[in-house]
């Protein structure tokens, strides 16, 4: 049983660390981001209800978004609730995915 | 260089049927010029703030058809863009094109024209003003940024939704009194709880309108007014700042940093603090921002803005009276024109005539807010006899 991870982008050159794939470094200036696997465990920080989506998401919802602060750096990301939202509220421990586009989602810890 | 207001203009907020954006832009600018008293001729650059006039109207190049439409052709006219900021970044641009003794006189007008598309096509523009590769691929909108704001601030000081509704109540009621507010309204702490929700916890009343409209301000060096009736209103500070694309870069959800950078260079600039201040225009694009701009402002303790609202504390005649205008909930918020909307209120109040007054107020602050944060201004007025 290996704890899930998720994937991040890390320079090799000066150790900078995002969520989102950038072509260049903003630690460094450098172009040598890299993927890397980190913890997926998280902490949900706030979540809302999208009942008006924009365009781009037409049909979709609603659907909930939130933003969680990861257990590893604490660093914030943003992304969609996948899965079961009922339940998770502001504290609750999440575990963080990319979707089939790459996008991050957030789902209830230990949940299918 | 002493920096000074010279003239102001302002259509009404709400909806203009028909009307271009270059029109409203035109009619701000012509009120702030006869109000200033100076020639056009001496205008010696135009700064425009606009968001989403090519999105939602079709219609570009509006710097160059605002001076067109003023026959002040030949002098540089430049368009600014900032999101929700791109008002006040034109005022800014202006105030340093006369501060560097580039020109004598410079103007700044902001437009926005929304209230022809429909509420999905105007969320789509909005949009714009996200990282769309992070948030918004996460479909997040502009509400659900403030109902996540809001859910943080809830879980780390208790802001809970009479807070929140009492910052809708006034500022409804407070812009009653403003005929350039056109979404005024008496509202019960019950009837705003009771709206139909948005995003969660923001519900109707908690979001700002969408409007059109343009104003404008007139800038020139402060000795250029000697003589002019009136009290001189000098810009004390003029400050702009940038902050993080998206909310991957943000440390909490709690404050802005742009804020807090644009708020702290403004303090300098001015040789102020927090407690000079007698009045402030800051952005309530949606209720809880309110809460959350006055705190980075430093006008209230960190976490106490839901309470200042709900004991009247930020009411005229309060500890800082906020948005005596109505602010962005009861004028609307026509995006590229806001920021210069609320220097004209902030100006209104120092020469003492605005129809909603604080009384004896000297020095007023203007909060304009951009994107997730990415842009802010802040500026500092006061009237030179003070
Ligand atoms: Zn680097």
């Amino acid at each position: 049983m290996h704890d899930p991870v998720v994937e991040l982008f890390e320079c090799a050159a000066c150790g900078h660390r995002l969520s989102h794939f950038a072509e260049i470094c903003p630690g460094c200036l450098g172009d040598a981001l890299r993927p890397v696997a980190v913890p997926a465990a998280a902490v949900l920080e706030s979540w809302t209800l999208i009942r008006r989506p924009a365009p781009a998401h037409a049909g979709a919802g609603p659907f909930a978004v939130g933003v969680a602060r990861l257990a590893e750096g604490g660093q914030l990301v943003s992304g969609r609730i996948a899965g079961e939202a009922e339940g998770l509220g502001v504290g609750s421990a999440v575990t963080l995915a990319r979707d089939a586009g790459g996008r991050i989602t957030i789902r209830a810890a230990g949940a299918g | 260089m002493r920096v000074s207001v010279a003239g102001i203009g302002s259509t009404r907020f709400g909806r203009h049927e028909g009307a271009t954006p270059q029109a409203l832009a035109i009619a701000a600018a012509r009120d702030a010029i006869l109000d200033s008293g100076i020639d056009r001729g001496e205008i010696g650059a135009l700064y425009l703030g606009n968001f989403v006039s090519g999105v939602l109207t079709g219609q570009e190049v509006l710097a160059g058809l605002v001076a067109d439409g003023l026959n002040v052709q030949g002098i540089p006219a430049t368009k600014v863009e900032g999101a929700c900021a791109s008002g006040g970044i034109a005022f800014r641009h202006a105030v340093m094109a006369v501060a560097s003794g580039q020109v004598r006189v410079a103007l700044a007008v902001g437009v926005e024209c929304m209230t022809g598309a429909d509420t999905t096509r105007v969320t789509g523009a909005l949009n714009c003003a996200m990282d769309n590769t992070t948030d918004g691929a996460a479909g997040l909108t502009y509400p659900g940024l403030f109902g996540l704001v809001w859910q943080a601030h809830a879980a780390r000081h208790g802001t809970g939704r009479d807070d929140v509704s009492a910052v809708v109540v006034k500022n409804k009621r407070n812009g009653l009194r403003n005929p350039l507010a056109s979404m005024g309204a008496t509202l019960t702490v019950d009837e705003v709880s009771a709206a139909r929700p948005i995003a969660d916890p923001i519900r109707l009343f908690d979001c700002c309108g969408i409007s059109d409209g343009a104003a404008a301000v007139v800038v020139t060096a402060a000795d250029r007014l000697s003589g002019h009736p009136g009290p001189r209103i000098d810009i004390l500070a003029a400050a702009q700042s940038s902050g993080p694309a998206r909310i991957a870069g943000l440390r909490d959800l709690l404050s802005f940093p742009a804020t807090v950078r644009a708020a702290r260079a403004a303090y300098a600039q001015a040789g102020l603090g927090p407690g000079d201040i007698d009045l402030v225009e800051l952005h309530d694009c949606f209720s809880v921002a309110e809460i959350v701009d006055s705190e980075d402002l430093g006008l209230v303790p960190p976490g106490a803005g839901g309470g200042w609202a709900r004991e009247g504390r930020t009411d005229i005649g309060g500890t800082i009276p906020i948005n005596a205008s109505g602010g962005l909930l009861a004028k609307g918020h026509p995006v590229g024109a806001t920021g210069l909307g609320q220097i004209h209120e902030v100006v209104r109040q120092l020469r003492g005539v605005h129809p909603n007054p604080v009384p004896g107020a000297a020095i007023g602050m203007a909060h304009n807010l951009g994107g997730t944060g990415i842009a802010c201004t802040v500026t500092i007025l006061g009237r030179a006899d003070a």
